[in-house]
């Protein structure tokens, strides 16, 4: 998650330096799509849409053969796929009409998938370096986790005699299966998270300590489950969002390139 | 090759199937859709033109504007097709366009900014108000401290100006003023500024020109002089000679001429300038006190008498006997003090009074006399012969007798 806010800061710093530059130039005037700022701006966000496709599908395609980590370019891919769109979106001076506010509206939806994309994404386990885990690996994960749990309660009896049932619940809440947990997910963990936490508080006040080793034990293994039983539901719904992210980014350019095409024919040639 | 992993079969067919519904919408008649907006329905003039009335009814006939390429009209051309007044303003030196030498009509007037879009799209700065006679340079900003917008001065079309614009406005901040200046130059401001304003209290200096406001001139108000002025030419008629203001406050008769400056300044009225002493007469002594209408009687100057008796006739204790020539005896600085002085002795060394005429007996010439009626030339050559003195000027005998007595001046 730290990643991702790492492209997203960059890419509102740009759009914020983009924003005062246009403000600046539009004092006088909403700069129109035909006029040197507007055609600048359409030409640098398209450049930069082509860029976010092509290259980030050409990295995927170049597996292993050292031209970078893949997060990095996902990054990248991240940072100019919404400062371009940014960009044509002024170039449209506010006015969506005929197959340009057509190709803008295909715009928006990439990028809408684009962010959905973001947030289904980290919905699968990975390991440290990016890479999805097998479920093997998630359940020998799982394994560990509540071989750690036993580990504490059998050394913390006291913590066990506090918490009596509510352990065992809390051991076993894990939601999860269908497509609304996975895009639930967040709200899901935060209410388990916030009765964790009173539960955790009621530790305290009995005199447990080390109440918070307990707290990440639980909380790690509350994620490992949920993940592994939306681990299908996860992957289809990354798969959707993917093929709409991509498809919608093809049909887009093809109209896009249509766009352009009309626009220098009467700019250049009908006129 | 390898194509890019984003093209996908399902991304590709969906391309496909877009690209085949544009082709389809626009053969079948809808090529609006490239269209970057929807045409102006504006029709400020209710004028039909190329049997539209406005632009929106070309929606769906995009040729109706745009040419093709290989066409060998420009749009331009088919702007004038229907814009024929324009063509005809073009030509007209005396017209927007026309100043403009306005060829290239996208420049300035564009589409596609919807129904109610304003097709003139062109800042002020952008046109060189010079072209037109007057600058923009002190319209800048509005009293208000916003930039003028166009609409601001031309409020029914771009391409027109109302005269009485400027005064609509001024007003509003100068109401007074306004008032005034209006009922006496009119309400063609254009006639006289032409926005530099150079009338300002700051930049216009009178006396810059080749007519110096001075002394009681500074005090005038601009219409004192510049009466009925309608135009910038008509300020510099204005007369530069005294009469042609004065005139009607001249209380002096035609005999003084026109040229009030011969004794007046620009200080006022009461000032008199002219120094007397520089005329054929000057003033002297007691002369410096008269006035100057015991001369001049009736306010006539010119023809007015230089000799002493045409003033001073009945002050004539002498009852004309010695001539009218006071200045002989008399001076300016008083009747008493007397310029003569008679150099012989007037009891003749001790004769007893004389009267004058015994030896002047010529009337009013005091400078001649005689001593002949007393003394006859044959008793002054008797007298003389004696005295061997013949070969001497016996005529001149206070020459030699200069104490009227017997003494002799010999030589």
């Amino acid at each position: 998650m730290s990643a991702i806010s790492v492209e997203l800061r960059i890419a509102l710093v740009t759009g914020f330096v983009v924003t005062v530059l246009y403000l600046t130039i539009a004092q006088n005037g909403v700069p129109g799509s035909s006029s040197l700022t507007g055609q600048g701006l359409g030409i640098i966000g398209f450049l930069l849409m082509l860029g976010a496709e092509f290259l980030y599908s050409w990295r995927k395609q170049q597996k292993g053969s050292g031209r970078g980590k893949l997060r990095t370019w996902l990054q990248a891919h991240i940072v100019i796929g919404l400062i371009g769109p940014y960009l044509v979106l002024l170039h449209s001076a506010w006015r969506l009409n005929g197959l340009a506010g057509v190709v803008m509206l295909l715009t928006f939806l990439m990028v809408a998938s684009g962010f959905l994309l973001s947030y289904i994404y980290p919905a699968l386990p990975r390991n440290v370096e990016g890479a999805e885990l097998s479920l093997p690996e998630i359940e020998t994960q799982i394994k560990e986790a509540h071989a750690k749990l036993q580990f504490w309660t059998a050394e913390h009896p006291e913590a066990v005699a506090v918490l009596g049932q509510r352990l065992e619940t809390l051991m076993e809440t894990a939601p999860g299966g269908d497509a609304m947990s996975v895009l639930g997910r967040t709200f899901l963990r935060w209410g388990y998270q916030r009765q964790l936490r009173q539960d955790l508080q009621g530790l305290q006040n009995a005199g447990v300590e080390q109440a918070g080793e307990l707290g990440l034990l639980l909380d790690r293994h509350y994620l490992l489950e949920t993940q592994t039983h939306s681990l299908a539901a996860a992957r289809k719904l990354l798969g959707q969002a993917r093929t709409l992210h991509i498809t919608t980014g093809v049909v887009l350019f093809a109209l896009a390139f249509v766009h352009i095409g009309v626009a220098l024919y009467y700019a250049i040639f009908a006129h | 090759m390898k194509l890019p992993g984003f093209l996908t079969p399902l991304g590709l067919q969906l391309a496909g199937a877009a690209l085949l519904l544009v082709v389809i919408i626009s053969l079948a008649g809808g090529s609006h859709i490239f269209s970057p907006g929807p045409l102006s329905a504006v029709n400020q003039r209710g004028l039909v033109l190329g049997e539209v009335r406005s632009h929106a009814e070309l929606r769906d006939n995009c040729t109706a504007c745009h040419t093709a390429p290989w066409s060998s009209q420009s749009m331009n051309d088919l702007c004038i097709d229907c814009h024929t007044e324009i063509q005809a303003e073009q030509s007209d030196p005396a017209s927007l366009h026309g100043v403009l030498k306005a060829t290239d009509c996208r420049a300035c007037h564009t589409e596609h900014r919807g129904p109610q879009g304003y097709l003139i799209q062109i800042e002020q700065r952008e046109i060189d108000h010079n072209l037109f006679g007057f600058s923009l340079a002190a319209h800048q900003t509005t009293a208000d401290g916003l930039p003028f917008a166009c609409v601001d001065c031309h409020t029914e079309s771009l391409t027109r100006f109302e005269p009485t614009r400027c005064e609509t406005c001024h007003r509003n901040d100068e109401e007074r003023f306004v008032t005034i200046h209006v009922g006496e130059y009119g309400a063609d401001c254009r006639a006289c500024h032409e926005g530099t304003d150079i009338f300002s209290k700051d930049r216009f200096d009178h006396n810059q020109l080749t007519y110096p406001l001075l002394g009681k001139h500074a005090d005038a108000r601009c219409v004192d002089c510049h009466v009925d002025v309608r135009n910038l030419a008509g300020f510099k008629d204005a007369p530069t000679d005294c009469a042609g203001c004065h005139e009607p406050d001249n209380p002096h008769p035609p005999t003084f001429g026109p040229d009030c400056a011969r004794c007046h300044n620009t200080e006022g009225w009461e000032t008199k300038i002219f120094d007397h002493n520089l005329s054929v007469y000057k003033l002297t002594g007691k002369h410096t006190q008269v006035e100057c209408t015991q001369c001049h009687v009736n306010n006539i100057f010119r023809g007015t008498p230089t000799d002493c008796v045409s003033c001073h006739l009945q002050d004539d204790v002498h009852l004309g006997q010695f001539g009218t020539d006071c200045a002989l005896c008399h001076t300016t600085e008083t009747w008493e003090r007397q310029a003569f002085e008679h150099t012989f002795p007037l009891d003749h060394g001790g004769l007893g009074t004389i009267a004058c005429v015994t030896c002047h007996t010529t009337a009013g010439n005091f400078q001649a006399y005689t001593c002949s009626n007393c003394h006859t030339p044959e008793d002054i050559r008797r007298q003389h012969a004696f005295a061997e003195m013949m070969n001497t000027n016996i005529t001149d005998c206070a020459r030699c007798h200069a104490t009227g007595q017997k003494t002799m001046r010999m030589h």
